[in-house]
């Protein structure tokens, strides 16, 4: 390998992502989806700052001004206790989207290590036991194992992150397993261990790059499923507490109130669907463009 | 034979998924930090009662005694006392669950005839109107949490049209039929009591559709993509130049191995169903198990927590069997594949 060839590599792969940039930005809806990420990470970020009435998002009560509909001094109504709906939305969005990244950072290193650890050592007592663990986990429906752990501990924000974390740790274990089992028997997998390479070295040098593509496709497509089950636990009351805000328990509350009051549950449902479909679109871009780049 | 040797490992795995299940359930339960004999008896129950449960309940032996006892007891039918209602949690799931399963079989039938309906219409009529609506509609599905369905479904069905009872099984004034099977529907019927029945049925349908709303959507997208790559197959061209009718290659070489991923997905979506179960029958106030669970949880009856969701995924793990049971009979590559390597 001259440095010329790692030079020539190295335009080649700026070359291919360029390409895919490209493409990503010819497909309306992905440019949509990252547009609507983008603006979802703004809100998550500064969106406690420019709330309007931010004290709103704690323990506050004006029953003076309770119960409007959206109008110009409140633009998505107050509450049943006078508290302004929109500056809870703003205030909401920053655990969910919280909730969909930590979780992911947890879950896909961990996930991804064990499942490559499994993948590499197929037949020893620590595959199997990683293999028949994460079988385990998957045969109970993701909610269900999120909320029985969530229930046992403690209600709380952290809590319910560990909960979904829990429950989606072994959907990467798998995939990185199937992945490493099949690189296993490459050729260029092969030739490192001849050439006596550690194994430390083959998994994380040669097995892991190749595994990159597909898992970052998945993470991304999961952000938004991750929000989706933070935002059901929110919604049963295991998560963030009141007067805390967040979506789901701000739909669970305004439930209650319906029809009269319909924009108390309106306004967090429409942020629910809109963030999570923002996510789900950006992670389609994404799928496209990195599969037309293999192919 | 092959087959009923396939089904067998099936079982035989399903079995020890179940049995690693109970283990990581139990360690849950007994992780939690606080006395569960001391939470039975409240706070003011003096300490020689209290330690008199401890040592009833086991809890002063070793970690995996404990969990004999519990599995023994499980495997006996004896699921443990529940600490909110008093009541043994065998009896408790005997009462609720027929309210779940009727629910989720109306969902899982609704969320399987519409979905691959969809999804076939979509196919068939491949880059129209229909197919842009239906795959529109199923993005939206996807993307929309169960229980923000369910929500939109009590406004506008509940209040803005309202067509549709929003709470509970039964109407306020009807008598519910003999608990035979537990199903309402079907015990109203075997009463003779048609009116108890549409009754039930109307009651079931906004939580039944709201629940399979997102397994509606999937089951759509994915038989729709099936059949388009299966369009486009060698076989069907084949077929179509020997002069068979456009209407046997649909069913014979279109749809059967199209139904093939679609039916898999079923028996992971059948699934899902029981999880959102749980928003659902909250939102409706349908008394099903998942509601139960739901106060369980919030109570941290434990005993009822354990067996709930040990309950839950025997029926996964019996679900996905048979739904692997049933694509391997769709699907002869299966079939052959395990002979091939059982050979």
């Amino acid at each position: 390998m001259t440095r010329q060839d790692l030079r020539d590599s190295w335009a080649r792969r700026q070359e291919s992502l360029r390409k895919g940039f490209y493409r990503f930005s010819r497909n309306p809806v992905s440019v949509v989806g990252l547009v609507v990420v983008a603006l979802v990470a703004l809100v998550a970020v500064f969106g406690p700052s420019i709330a309007p009435y931010p004290q709103h998002a704690r323990a506050y009560v004006n029953f003076g001004d309770a119960k409007q509909p959206p109008n110009r001094k409140y633009l998505f109504g107050t509450d049943i206790i006078g508290r302004d709906i929109l500056s809870r939305l703003l205030f909401a969005v920053r655990p969910a989207v919280l909730t969909g990244v930590l979780v992911q950072a947890t879950v896909v290193p961990i996930g991804t290590v064990l499942g490559m650890i499994g993948g590499y050592f197929p037949g020893t007592w620590i595959s199997t036991l990683i293999m028949r663990a994460a079988d385990v986990f998957v045969s109970v429906p993701a909610l269900i194992l999120a909320l029985a752990v969530c229930a046992v501990l403690q209600p709380t924000f952290t809590n319910s992150m560990i909960a979904v974390s829990i429950a989606s740790w072994p959907w990467y274990g798998r995939l990185v397993y199937g992945m490493t089992s099949s690189l296993r028997n490459e050729y260029f997998v092969k030739a490192a261990e001849l050439a006596g390479a550690s194994k430390a070295r083959i998994l994380f040098r040669e097995i892991l790059p190749n595994v990159v593509s597909p898992l970052l496709t998945k993470v991304t497509l999961d952000i938004p499923y991750v929000i989706m089950l933070s935002a059901s636990l929110s919604y049963v009351g295991l998560g963030e507490q009141p007067p805390i805000p967040s979506l789901g328990n701000m739909v669970s509350d305004g439930v209650k109130y319906i029809p009269d009051q319909w924009w108390i549950v309106v306004a967090p449902a429409l942020a629910i669907v809109v963030i999570v479909l923002g996510f789900n679109l950006l992670g389609d871009g994404l799928r496209d463009m990195l599969a037309m780049e293999d192919s | 034979m092959r087959s009923i040797r396939f089904l067998a490992q099936r079982l035989v795995y399903g079995f020890m998924v179940l049995i690693g299940l109970s283990v990581v359930i139990f360690l849950i339960a007994r992780v939690v930090p606080g006395d569960p004999a001391r939470m039975a008896l409240g706070p003011r129950a003096p300490e020689e009662v209290v330690q008199r449960l401890r040592e009833e309940m086991g809890l002063d032996k070793p970690l995996y005694t404990q969990y004999f006892m519990w599995a023994g007891g499980v495997l006996r039918g004896d699921l443990g006392k529940s600490l909110v209602t008093r009541r043994p949690v065998a009896q408790d799931i005997q009462e609720f669950l027929g309210a779940t399963v009727e629910l989720a079989l109306f969902a899982g039938t609704f969320m399987a005839t519409a979905g691959i309906a969809f999804g076939v219409l979509s196919a068939k009529y491949n880059n129209s109107w229909v197919d842009n609506t239906v795959r529109l509609l199923s993005y939206l599905g996807i993307v929309t949490p169960g229980f923000v369905f369910a929500v939109l479904f009590l406004l506008l069905f509940g209040y803005v049209w309202p067509i549709l009872p929003t709470i509970g099984r039964l109407s306020a004034g009807i008598a519910p039929p003999v608990p035979i099977t537990g199903l309402m529907t079907v015990d109203s019927l075997l009463e003779g009591k048609p009116a108890v029945f549409w009754d039930a049925i109307k009651h079931m349908v906004l939580p039944g559709v709201a629940m399979s709303m997102s397994g509606l959507a999937q089951q759509a997208r994915i038989t729709r993509s099936s059949m388009i790559d299966n369009v486009n197959k060698d076989y069907v061209l084949m077929a179509r130049s020997q002069g068979i009718s456009e209407r046997k290659i649909f069913l014979k070489y279109l749809l059967k191995p199209s139904l093939i991923p679609s039916v898999s997905v079923l028996g992971l979506l059948f699934a899902s169903l029981f999880g959102s179960a749980f928003l659902i029958e909250l939102t409706f106030s349908w008394p099903g198990i998942s509601r139960y669970c739901m106060n369980a949880m919030l109570a941290k009856d434990l005993n009822a927590i354990s067996a709930v969701v040990l309950l839950l995924g025997f029926i996964v793990v019996i679900v996905n069997t048979v739904t692997d049971a049933i694509v391997s009979v769709l699907d002869p590559r299966i079939r052959l594949g395990q002979e091939q390597k059982s050979a």
